[in-house]
């Protein structure tokens, strides 16, 4: 059998032709103009958020005599009812609900994967018993349920942030089960078994890494539901607490109160959240169409 | 407060038409350059739209605040001289909820505001359309007449005649007598839980002569003690729902509306009591609808679906819109006589029993700002307890005291001194309007800040701010009502006495209990009136209370809605409480 020799120039090519799996969907991503549109809108907003102290040119909770400023060049997005800043209060308000977006997403579906992997992989009465918690909680609308965790925990970003992240456990479990589910009757689940590993180990090393797509799916369709959730809470006033600045709380109370006069104060909140859940969810729906397998098929 | 900032400096720099067109053609230009964004290669991140912004800016205008248009506001509107209408249901959008309906263990407008209106009081205050600007409490009859007095230390009260409690069960209609209201009095003097014991420690006995006479018989004089019997915290109300069991959910009283239903979160319903010894309510009944958010009231009032609504309007701004949009409304002010809400703190907590903490709190309040921004001007910073006690016109700020100003690096001094320069709380809270103490919270929050405290807020329900305030229990700071009372026993022994439950800030100052004590029975009124002059100045000087400012009252009618009026002396007449005394005159004129 003759032998092939490769030449230098054969393998450079091949080098450049070989990309990690994660740069080519990140490529993939990039090529989806909807993909891209919500990226631009996350990165600004992200990039808002984290250097807000030096992109705001006020202090968002500093008050002044100019009330009810229309927006100028000195107050782009006006003042409110009490002669704030909108822009700042807007941008630190990303702040907040990012934050908050991020970090529940995080902990829910991160909660959620443990509940569905363990309950999808163990099986039994335990997978009984989880999933009739999983029934009861999945039973209240989201709205509902963190409201009546944030009355338990007292109102308060946190509080929020933990409620929002409770809400998403069931319904994470419920997806991740069902992945867990359809890789557990694969082959090499079963060869890794009969190679003696540990149910911990093929649950980790074998199961987990094959139902990152739907989690992925589910914290990106997630992301804009937090946001649009903590928006919720802080507008019927469960949330983040005045003085400080919430795109929610912004909206209620002056806001939709001065909505005829000073039509602003509601115009700016209101539009960024808009913008964040829908970059959010259109983030959420590219991804799903490139990891869901039949979609991707089409 | 804001500073000078880059955008200022833009704004410094002048913008020719010229340069405005270019700025919006780079802007337009952008905007189309990020709808394309995503149609590019790897990579293509050109493009982003970095003058966006400006052109949204310059094109997006909107229209400015209503400039300051004096209008005739009055403190008393003119009723129609036209025969009143009976029938009608009078519907009322209110921010409280259901709650125990117990006279002796609240003192909160929205659980007794039903208590006011089902039952009476022994005698009343002159209140309503027939009194609107008064400036002196009046006593006024009610379930009798006044009382005679022939030594100062005994009143003999003759009941009217014709009282039925109203005819539901229990009480079936049986006859009002002067046994009940000895009944009434003794569980408001003694029983557990009540809020209320305070009025009652003078008193050294309560007889029922007859059915129809009551004998109190004080041990000390007591200049004031006939005042609180006439208010609305002091109802008579019914043996038979204490022995059921059933005084907390149930009222059945002598008023002039019968409580039907009361839904929590939704609705209290009453319907006329056809036996009211005053005469039938010309109403058919009363929905309160509970809205606990200003806005949506507002506009249910805008729209006519309610005739009245509570915390419509919080300043003059509010009150000017609302005439944009609803010209026939009838709009009457009353100016302030003292602070109604106040930073309260709790004095057992060592941080605050320190009064340097407490007068750095003072200095760092900008009072005249909060006036200005928040009431446009039509406001006043006044203690809480009334200036009209001690001075014959309102009062300078600098007889305020010397913590009555805006010093913030005074405050930070005492800070310092107290060791408190990281001092940190947290005040619980109840917004009663949109555009009232959420406001006050808010720029007090950024003032603290500039002296290095950091003042958190946490608004909470209705209930769970009263019950927390009523009953003392709240852990560091609220935002308090100030319990406006309309006899002086109220702001000089109830509020700062260490044993009266009325002492919600738990003030526990040797020298004011023996001042409180002192004046309490002293029957001369310039030697009286020397001892709260005492009292006002130390409880300045000692800043035991964090008054804020008060906005002018803007109350709003429907053009329809008559025979009622809000306001009076003292605060006595407010649309939190007084429903009751002036029901059964209440009329509407619709279609």
């Amino acid at each position: 059998m003759a032998t092939q020799a490769y030449s230098g120039n054969e393998l450079t090519q091949r080098d450049r032709a070989y990309r990690p799996p994660a740069l080519r969907f990140t490529i993939r991503l990039g090529k989806n103009p909807v993909a891209a549109a919500s990226l631009v809108i996350i990165f600004i907003m992200v990039i808002a958020a984290l250097f807000a102290d030096y992109v705001a040119p006020y202090d968002p909770i500093s008050v002044s005599r100019d009330t009810f400023q229309s927006p100028s060049l000195s107050h782009p997005f006006g003042t409110d009812d009490l002669g704030r800043d909108l822009f700042s209060r807007v941008i630190h308000g990303a702040r907040i609900s990012l934050f908050v977006g991020i970090v529940s997403v995080v902990l829910g579906v991160a909660g959620g994967s443990v509940v569905g992997l363990v309950s999808g992989a163990v099986g039994g009465i335990l997978d009984l018993l989880m999933q009739r918690v999983v029934d009861a909680m999945l039973a209240f609308p989201a709205i509902v349920l963190t409201m009546a965790l944030v009355s338990v925990f007292g109102a308060s970003t946190m509080s929020a942030l933990v409620a929002i992240a409770i809400v998403f456990i069931p319904g994470t479990a419920r997806v991740v089960r069902s992945a867990v589910f359809v890789v557990k009757a694969n082959m090499y689940i079963e060869a890794a078994r009969s190679m003696g590993a540990s149910e911990l180990r093929i649950m980790f090393r074998h199961i987990l890494p094959n139902v990152m797509a739907p989690i992925l799916i589910l914290v990106s369709a997630y992301l804009g539901a937090a946001i649009l959730i903590e928006a919720s809470l802080s507008f019927l006033g469960f949330g983040t607490q005045p003085p400080n600045p919430s795109w929610g709380l912004m909206l209620s109370g002056t806001g939709r109160r001065y909505m005829e006069e000073a039509p602003w104060m509601a115009i700016f909140p209101g539009l960024a959240i808009s913008l964040a859940v829908l970059a959010f969810n259109m983030l959420g729906d590219v991804l799903r169409d490139m990891l869901d397998p039949r979609l991707r098929a089409r | 407060m804001t500073t000078e900032n880059y955008w200022t400096r833009f704004q410094r720099n002048r913008l020719s038409r010229r340069r405005i067109l270019s700025g919006a053609a780079w802007g337009t230009a952008g905007i189309a350059t990020a709808a394309l964004v995503g149609c590019g290669d790897d990579g293509d991140d050109s493009g982003e739209p970095t003058s966006a912004s400006t052109t949204s800016t310059s094109s997006s205008g909107g229209a400015s605040p209503t400039a300051e248009q004096p209008k005739g506001y009055q403190t008393n509107f003119a009723e129609p001289s036209t025969q009143p209408k009976a029938g009608g249901t009078m519907r009322i959008a209110n921010d409280w909820d259901v709650s125990i309906l117990d006279p002796i263990k609240t003192a909160a407008g929205g659980t007794i505001v039903k208590c006011n209106i089902v039952y009476n009081r022994l005698i009343s205050l002159n209140t309503g359309v027939t009194a609107p600007d008064d400036k002196e409490i009046k006593l006024v009859s009610d379930l009798s007449g006044l009382p005679e007095q022939p030594d100062g230390q005994t009143f003999t009260f003759k009941i009217n005649p014709g009282i039925k409690w109203q005819n539901v069960a229990p009480l079936n209609g049986r006859a009002f007598k002067a046994e009940d209201v000895k009944y009434a009095y003794e569980r408001y003097a003694t029983a557990q839980g009540s809020v209320h014991t305070t009025y009652f420690r003078d008193i050294d006995k309560i007889e029922a002569i007859d059915d129809t006479t009551l004998k109190i018989t004080l041990k000390t004089p007591n200049p004031d003690f006939l005042i609180p019997l006439g208010t609305r915290y002091l109802t008579i109300f019914p043996r038979e729902l204490v022995d059921a069991g059933t005084i907390e959910t149930q009222a059945v009283g002598t008023g002039s509306m019968i409580l039907k239903e009361m839904a929590k979160s939704d609705h209290v319903t009453l319907a006329k009591n056809p036996d009211y010894f005053k005469g039938a309510a010309k109403l058919d009944g009363v929905e309160f609808r509970i809205q606990p958010d200003a806005a949506s009231r507002l506009a249910a009032f805008r729209a006519g679906q309610v005739d009245f609504s509570y915390g419509l309007l919080g300043n003059k701004r509010d009150a000017d819109n609302l005439l944009q949009t609803n010209k026939d409304v009838n709009i009457n002010i009353s100016p302030p006589f003292a602070a109604i809400f106040g930073l309260s703190l709790n004095l057992d907590d060592p941080r605050f029993q320190d009064e340097r903490v407490r007068q750095a709190l003072m200095l760092g309040m900008d009072r005249e700002t909060m006036v200005q921004i928040i009431y446009d001007g039509f406001g006043t910073t006044i203690p809480t307890i009334p200036w009209t006690y001690i001075y014959a016109s309102q009062p300078k700020p600098e007889q305020f005291g010397k913590w009555w100003k805006h010093d913030p690096a005074e405050a930070k001094k005492l800070l310092a001194a107290a060791g408190q320069e990281n001092l940190s709380f947290q005040v619980i809270y109840h917004e009663y309007t949109a555009s009232g103490n959420t406001q006050q919270l808010e720029i007090m929050s950024d003032l603290y800040k500039q002296i290095g405290i950091d003042m958190k807020v946490q608004r909470v329900p209705y209930t769970e701010f009263n019950s927390q305030w009523i009953q003392r229990t709240f852990p560091e700071a609220t935002d308090g009502w100030q319990a406006l009372g309309f006899e002086p026993n109220n702001y000089f022994y109830n509020h700062i006495h260490s044993t009266s439950p009325g002492n919600r800030w738990r003030i526990k100052d040797s020298e004011l209990d023996a001042w409180a004590e002192k004046q309490r029975s002293e029957l001369d009124k310039n030697a009286r009136k020397e001892i709260w002059k005492q009292i006002f100045d130390k409880v300045l000087d000692k800043a035991y209370r964090i008054d804020k400012p008060s906005g002018t009252g803007f109350t709003a009618y429907q053009p329809w809605l008559h025979g009622l009026r809000f306001g009076g002396p003292l605060g006595s007449n407010s649309s939190y409480y007084e429903w009751g005394q002036q029901m059964h005159q209440a009329w509407l004129d619709k279609a």
